[in-house]
């Protein structure tokens, strides 16, 4: 049978973010807003545990888009390169963060890959379905390595605007969804 | 006492706030790029390797339900889930 530890995030589910500590308290309170459950804003799914009695972690996700630039005479011409999904928000509970679920290869393997592969799945899901070509995400300082770990890219390197302050805007990076086997 | 915390559309406005521990963050300006096109880099084998295991594999995670202590049974998957 398979096992669903990741599930869509409803209101019936808001009373166990009382207990969800990430370490960031604008995120801690995200789960509690009804930002959480506006599919406006993006969809949230959160990782529980086997009885459903206390979230893990999560991430959010909302549609995106990545356009080149091109200049004609004085304009700039923004046009659209791929749909693209944007990963929000992915954070795990302070207890869990560096939790290693295994080893491969004589590698660690993390709670936080896991948490991201299901979300690359659920969005690989989405392509047939609405045209994705990309995922895109800022990523924290901590989550950098986590990224790159699972091959994401830097934008910068591709990118028209940089950011001035990465503090805020964290590291853009993303990845080609026909990247996913 | 908190400190004050902005949330504008869910964007961080805090940078103490945004280098504490989370993995990703709503970006909060647009995705544009000089090229013409977008390549990924070839994914590294060892990224394929963990998306191969985690996907052939079931995980339960349960948590103690006093300290929250996380255990994680992992099962392979039978050849119908996969």
């Amino acid at each position: 049978m398979e096992v669903i530890n990741i599930i869509k995030y409803t209101k019936e589910l808001q009373n166990l973010a009382d207990n969800f500590d990430c370490g960031n308290k604008v995120i801690n309170r995200f789960l509690k807003q009804d930002y959480a459950f506006d599919n406006n804003q993006g969809v949230t799914y959160v990782m529980v545990n086997k009885d459903k009695s206390r979230i893990i972690g999560f991430y959010a996700i909302e549609a995106d888009r990545i356009d080149e630039i091109e200049y004609i005479g004085d304009f700039k011409n923004f046009k659209f390169m791929g749909g693209a999904i944007h990963i929000n928000f992915l954070a795990l509970d302070l207890k869990y963060q560096k939790h290693q679920i295994g080893k491969l290869n004589n590698r660690n393997l993390y709670l936080s890959d896991y948490l991201l592969i299901d979300c690359e799945n659920r969005i690989a899901k989405l392509q047939s379905e609405v045209g994705i070509a990309f995922i895109t995400l800022s990523s924290t300082e901590q989550g950098y390595n986590l990224y790159l770990r699972n091959s994401y890219e830097n934008f910068e390197d591709d990118m028209h605007i940089i950011p001035k302050d990465k503090d805020l805007d964290g590291y853009k990076m993303y990845k080609c969804i026909d990247d996913i086997e | 006492m908190d400190k004050d915390i902005n949330i504008d559309n869910n964007h961080i406005n805090d940078k103490e706030e945004c280098k504490m521990a989370v993995y990703a963050i709503k970006s909060k300006t647009p995705f544009i790029t000089n090229k013409k096109e977008l390549k990924g880099k070839k994914p590294s084998e060892e990224y394929l390797e963990r998306r191969r295991y985690i996907n052939s594999h079931n995980f339960i995670f349960d948590t103690d339900e006093e300290t929250g202590e996380l255990k994680v049974i992992v099962t392979e998957k039978d050849s119908a889930e996969k």
